[in-house]
């Protein structure tokens, strides 16, 4: 497989921008709130429905995008959109659910109005809902579908907000951090949440655009919320995307700060690179935000590769001593003049792993 | 060529009064949403009354409903139960049939209502050939009542595409 990824942009507690989003992770900005445990965006407006709220950062992520992009896009043969999403407008159903309500299928009314909305015409669509794997899932699909010839190109929705429902859901789970998120660290106690969207334009291979070399997806049966002990999942599916070369010149973790996750991340990525590739990852800035989680990494990854420069795990001062990996931390992230290929994971509820790579141009 | 070479339909009320006969391949079992236990005591009553049923190379997994019904159990529990919680992504129902099938591989939770089991064998019917055996599985409750003593029906449908 090999996907060109044309554009992105993303929305997330860092800014509305992606220059935001990156000032945040090389100025080393951590969440803003902790006491809150998760960052609503934009701070201080309110929508009257969830879906409002969603529909809002969809458009501003649109118009983001480059206008000869969206020219690109509008004069293709052939547009697939995919939602990829966990909760989404999931705030609206649940505290005010009827008998009648709780068939009713309230994701794909979010696709289908900004399809309506941006005027679009899509030949394929879909939500794909695959927890925090999400929208790695949704560029697997997208790239099966413009390896059939289905679509020539492929917009991905990554979204989630973050609502009572789910503060609550992670508060039983005993999962966020009463601090900061300190992705590896040693006294890492868990998780932040923060409200996510990015948009991502992918097609078939074009010359001078990035790359997203490999995707893969591994569904391992394993308990409902943790991933597998070993990470035989999140093993495989980097196999699958390394595809017999071990090279990677930095990698972008999943890096929740919950102490099992970032133990079989660690296991995982210490065995295939024992030569120390550096790690890092984003959620520490923005907190963790569920399905469009691997599109801020794409995008982190995205950035490192045009700028030629990494990031620290800012609130990281010291990584687990148990852990074998070397972890960009604190302020040790320098710049690197040679960025070629990036490895992006990312794990789900459900015993999902999901890995891809990221490289320089098509030549 | 691709067929539905198989296909097994299991309806099924929740909570279930009997001890499954999978119970000690899943860890605590009996935390289970409907969805999940439906998903695999049905695989495991397909397996049983079907001759050659060989694992699949993909899974796709079609949510109508999302996880609506089990959010509500959450909401139910005063949003303290993290068993409840852990069940209110759709995909997660697909865990413990994986636990109990000792299978691993690439799987997609597709949320579609409109002609969703159309679109759904569709996108299966559409893999590349490498994914010779394909599923597609659904399940959505049939009848329910919020905060009532209904019983609770649902439905769970698997069907095996294969490339001939």
């Amino acid at each position: 497989m090999s996907l060109s990824l044309l554009g992105y942009s993303a929305s997330n507690a860092a800014g509305i921008t992606v220059d935001e989003f990156w000032g945040a992770l090389k100025q080393g900005t951590p969440l803003k709130d902790p006491d809150l445990h998760f960052c609503p965006w934009p701070v201080g407006r309110n929508f009257s429905t969830a879906q409002e709220r969603i529909n809002y950062h969809l458009h501003k992520n649109w118009e983001s995008i480059s206008s000869d992009l969206i020219d690109e896009v509008r004069g293709a043969g052939s547009i697939g959109v995919i939602l990829a999403t966990t909760k989404g407008i999931h705030e609206d159903f649940i505290w005010n659910a009827t008998p009648n309500s709780i068939t009713k299928d309230f994701l794909s009314p979010i696709l289908s109005r900004f399809i309506a909305e941006t005027q679009l015409a899509v030949a394929h669509s879909t939500v794909v809902s695959n927890a925090c794997a999400s929208t790695h899932s949704a560029i697997f699909l997208a790239d099966l579908w413009i390896a059939s010839g289905k679509v020539s190109h492929c917009i991905i929705l990554s979204c989630d907000q973050i609502g009572k429902f789910v503060l609550d859901g992670f508060k039983s789970l005993g999962a966020l951090t009463a601090n900061y998120a300190q992705p590896f660290g040693k006294e890492r106690t868990g998780l932040q949440l923060g409200d996510g969207t990015a948009i991502i334009v992918l097609s078939r291979p074009q010359p001078g655009k990035l790359n997203i070399e490999n995707i893969s997806i591994v569904t391992e049966g394993t308990s409902v919320t943790r991933p597998a002990i070993h990470g035989e999942g999140l093993k495989q599916a980097c196999l699958d995307v390394l595809n017999n070369n071990l090279i990677v010149d930095l990698i972008i973790a999943h890096g929740t700060g919950t102490i099992l996750n970032d133990r079989v991340e660690s296991l995982v990525l210490g065995k295939l690179f024992p030569n120390k590739t550096p790690i890092t990852c984003t959620k520490w800035a923005i907190g963790h935000t569920l399905g469009a989680s691997g599109a801020m990494d794409l995008v982190a990854g995205a950035e490192a590769l045009i700028r030629q420069d990494t990031f620290s795990i800012a609130t990281t001062t010291e990584p687990d001593p148990s852990f074998p990996n070397y972890f960009l931390c604190g302020s040790n992230a320098n710049s690197s003049s040679d960025l070629r290929r990036i490895l992006i994971t990312s794990l789900g509820f459900g015993g999902i792993n999901a890995a891809l790579t990221l490289t320089m141009r098509h030549q | 060529m691709i067929t539905i070479s198989k296909q097994y339909q299991f309806d099924f009320s929740y909570p279930s009064n009997s001890i499954p006969e999978w119970s000690t391949r899943v860890d605590r079992w009996y935390q289970l949403d409907a969805f999940s236990y439906g998903l695999t005591e049905g695989y495991w009553r397909w397996k049983n009354t079907s001759t050659n049923l060989v694992s699949p190379d993909f899974i796709i997994l079609i949510s109508r409903t999302a996880s609506n019904a089990s959010d509500l159990a959450f909401v139910e529990s005063n949003c303290t139960s993290a068993h409840r919680f852990a069940h209110t992504l759709p995909n997660v129902r697909l865990a413990p049939l994986l636990e109990v099938m000792h299978w691993k591989g690439p799987t997609l939770c597709l949320q579609m209502s409109t002609d969703y089991l159309e679109r759904a064998l569709r996108e299966a019917y559409d893999l590349p050939d490498k994914y010779h055996r394909k599923w597609v599985i659904t399940v959505e409750p049939k009848a329910w009542e919020i905060n009532g003593n209904s019983v609770h029906l649902f439905s769970a449908c698997f069907f095996e595409l294969l490339t001939k």
